[in-house]
């Protein structure tokens, strides 16, 4: 991170993030081995823009966002939100924070209790919060739902009357009514069908549009990052490995990796044969990860420095910064 | 409170009618008459083969569809998972079938395997009829379950959406794999169905097959698990293989992985593929034939490059346009098709798509739509087109 950018650009800003899961303990409670989810990632948000975080399963996206809210707690690294060193932040005061940082999970069917009724899902954090005062409360919480197409009628239903994609809705209308700066959005778009989750894309840029939210947006669905997203971010393995502009990753990846990913999206149309890059082999373990390079066991480009020497992010263009040996030797 | 009104068809509400404990039990007591038929005409043991021989329409087909009707009979109501479905799937080729949860993909597929969820799920209508390698025709629906023993699993095999739970957590991938091979080739001993399976993982592309072969499916990652699962559908050379969702659990990278050893393997043994999945993006790639299924009816059906270069019905337009990807431009918000998908049970009598669709007419709300053909392989269910496969003057649909 440069120092003369101004800080007041971002609202989000995550410097060397760690977090690691220690593993097999020994009988006096020292640990002597670690899952590293989260291996140094830093990366910075602009206000009102969506960052997109890709990767496969188990690459650290969602332990990603789920530390930046402190839902984990940082084992390293710094987490400045609007200013604010969130790791460092007293739980009180964190606590006074909480509303303008939200969440909507992936799985609508889980994240909602079953034994309230929607209007209290959503307005269970207003009251606690006192969002709003007491007499406007009502048509306070009429009105976030109005604006996440729920109709005043659903009130007084519970979760289960319904449809996986209006449960969503009520997801994103828990996190909208809290008129938080930033939302994190954890695969929102995963559990629903193809015709409604475009209904959910629509919904969440228009709220952006009129209310300025900054998203962070993970998902593995290259093809809904690319619509949503203002810039990409790609993890592998707890660490990013390219990250920048949506064009200019979308239109020029640098790293092997994300060439692949990227030609490895199905196009929908029978004419277009898709020039594939077929990885070979699994994602590691993240407990025992591969020396220098973690991708070198399956790169097709591993030279034999790639097995000394983890790869850095380097600023390969404006915007666009790569970790990886093949860039960095010219 | 004026905004309690109850609004019986908002969207996106379960819609389903509350029933009293008295109609629930009537229900119940009629659906227990009907399944007791069904399931003592499907237990019948040593029964004739000339009661399941048939004919196939045509000799290039591996199976042939007409008219499926399978029906759950919960004790809320009946549920028409499949309702009135025909299609084909001709010998080497791969028909993928697209359609949201819950539009009957899978119990199509079921259907074929005879293993439709009993006692609540029966076939009530229509036929599968199945060319076996003999050249002998055999009436899926009418086949007692001890013959279909010796199918199931050998000519017809099915690739599952979960591969964890699908094989078996306590038993080794090797114990799992000789046990189809020892259960339908009478002449097998273990060891060379060891030899068989060992040989069969190698096919798949596993690297290390006799470390496989000696551990717990837990062992092995999601793209491992899915390639034991084809290595095991292929181990009897099926000639057909039913693929539910192979890879939707699965990762981009390894997805690319798994679609393009299906489609080597089918190259290899020249079976026939059916591909059931949600991503239009993987059956372009992979499909022949295309079928369409919208709440338990079949919308559109064609070749590939017929539905992708010429999608007739709203709903196959709507789809397309729903997904984002190159087509969009910078700015422009992505096509959502309205509402859902109408309660199972109390399925209107009028086109299931009429509330979502954007050109809905009059006559829409008055019948469902028959089939009309566009060309020889291209058929859409929609009263926006004429008889010939022209689509209506603006005034004709006024008028209707």
């Amino acid at each position: 991170m440069k120092d003369n950018i101004k800080n007041d650009d971002y609202i989000l800003i995550v410097k060397n993030l760690k977090k690691y899961y220690p593993i097999s303990k020994f009988a006096l409670g020292k640990s002597k081995a670690y899952v590293k989810a989260v291996d140094d990632v830093s990366f910075s948000i602009k206000r009102g823009t969506t960052m997109g975080l890709v990767g496969e399963s188990g690459c650290g996206k969602t332990t990603v966002g789920r530390t930046i809210l402190r839902l984990h707690e940082v084992t390293d690294g710094q987490v400045i939100f609007d200013g604010k060193d969130l790791s460092q932040v007293s739980p009180r005061e964190l606590r006074k924070m909480r509303p303008q940082m939200q969440m909507i999970f992936q799985d609508p069917y889980s994240s909602l209790s079953p034994r309230m009724p929607v209007g209290e899902i959503i307005g269970e954090a207003v009251k606690q919060h006192k969002i709003v005062p007491k007499e406007q409360y009502r048509s306070y919480i009429l009105k976030v739902m109005r604006d996440c197409g729920l109709q005043p009628q659903y009130y007084y239903r519970y979760p289960h009357e319904f449809s996986g994609g209006q449960r969503q809705r009520i997801s994103i209308a828990r996190a909208v009514a809290l008129n938080p700066k930033f939302i994190i959005c954890d695969e929102p778009l995963s559990a629903l069908d193809v015709s409604i989750q475009a209904q959910i894309i629509n919904l969440m840029k228009d709220l952006q549009e009129r209310y300025g939210y900054t998203y962070l947006f993970i998902s593995h669905d290259l093809s809904v990052v690319e619509y949503i997203s203002d810039s990409i971010g790609v993890m592998y393995l707890g660490s990013m490995i390219e990250i920048g502009d949506k064009k200019r990753i979308f239109s020029n990846p640098m790293h092997p990796y994300t060439k692949a990913l990227l030609s490895a999206v199905p196009v929908s149309d029978p004419d277009v044969k898709m020039n594939r890059i077929i990885l070979k082999g699994d994602i590691p373990s993240p407990v025992n990860p591969p020396s220098g390079c973690k991708f070198r066991t399956r790169c097709p480009y591993a030279m034999p420095i790639c097995a000394e020497k983890a790869p850095v992010l380097k600023e390969y263009e404006e915007d666009h910064r790569v970790a990886c040996h093949l860039y960095s030797q010219e | 409170m004026s905004f309690l009104n109850n609004d019986k068809n908002a969207e996106g509400v379960d819609s389903s009618v509350y029933l009293t404990l008295r109609e629930e039990r009537r229900i119940s007591r009629e659906n227990a008459k009907i399944i007791k038929k069904y399931e003592r005409e499907k237990n019948r043991k040593k029964v004739d083969e000339k009661e399941y021989l048939t004919e196939m329409r045509d000799p290039s087909n591996v199976v042939e569809i007409e008219n499926l009707h399978t029906y759950f009979y919960t004790d809320v109501g009946v549920v028409k998972s499949v309702n009135g479905v025909s299609f084909d799937i001709p010998q080497g080729k791969i028909v993928g079938v697209v359609g949201e949860s819950g539009c009957g993909k899978s119990v199509t597929s079921l259907s074929i395997m005879q293993l439709v969820p009993g006692p609540t799920g029966q076939i009530v209508e229509g036929s599968i009829r199945y060319k076996a390698s003999d050249g002998k025709c055999y009436e899926i629906t009418k086949m007692p379950r001890d013959r279909m023993l010796k199918i199931r699993g050998k000519d017809i095999a099915m690739i599952f959406q979960e591969p964890m739970t699908s094989l078996n957590p306590v038993f080794k991938i090797g114990y799992q794999m000789d046990e189809v091979v020892l259960l339908h080739e009478e002449e097998s001993t273990p060891e060379s169905a060891k030899k068989k399976s060992i040989e069969m993982l190698k096919q798949v592309g596993i690297a290390d097959p006799e470390k496989v072969y000696a551990s717990y499916p837990h062992e092995l990652s999601g793209g491992m698990r899915q390639r034991v699962m084809i290595a095991m559908a292929l181990i009897c050379n099926p000639r057909l293989i039913i693929a539910d969702e192979p890879t939707t659990a699965l990762d981009v990278t390894i997805q690319a992985q798994i679609l393009e050893l299906l489609r080597e393997i089918k190259e290899k043994i020249n079976g026939s593929i059916m591909l059931i999945t949600h991503d239009l993006g993987v059956i372009a790639e992979m499909a022949d034939i295309v079928v369409v299924m919208y709440a338990g009816r079949i919308i559109e059906q064609g070749t590939v490059k017929e539905i992708f270069h010429s999608p007739k019905h709203p709903y196959t337009i709507g789809l397309m346009k729903s997904r984002p990807g190159r087509h969009i431009k910078e700015g422009e918000k992505l096509y959502s098709i309205k509402g859902q998908v109408p309660n199972p049970i109390n399925m209107p009598d009028y086109c299931y798509f009429y509330n979502r669709c954007d050109k809905a007419m009059r006559v829409c709300s008055q019948g469902y739509p028959d089939l009309i053909k566009f060309s020889p392989t291209h058929y859409a269910a929609c009263y926006l087109y004429n008889e010939d496969g022209s689509e209506k003057s603006a005034e004709e649909k006024e008028r209707r």
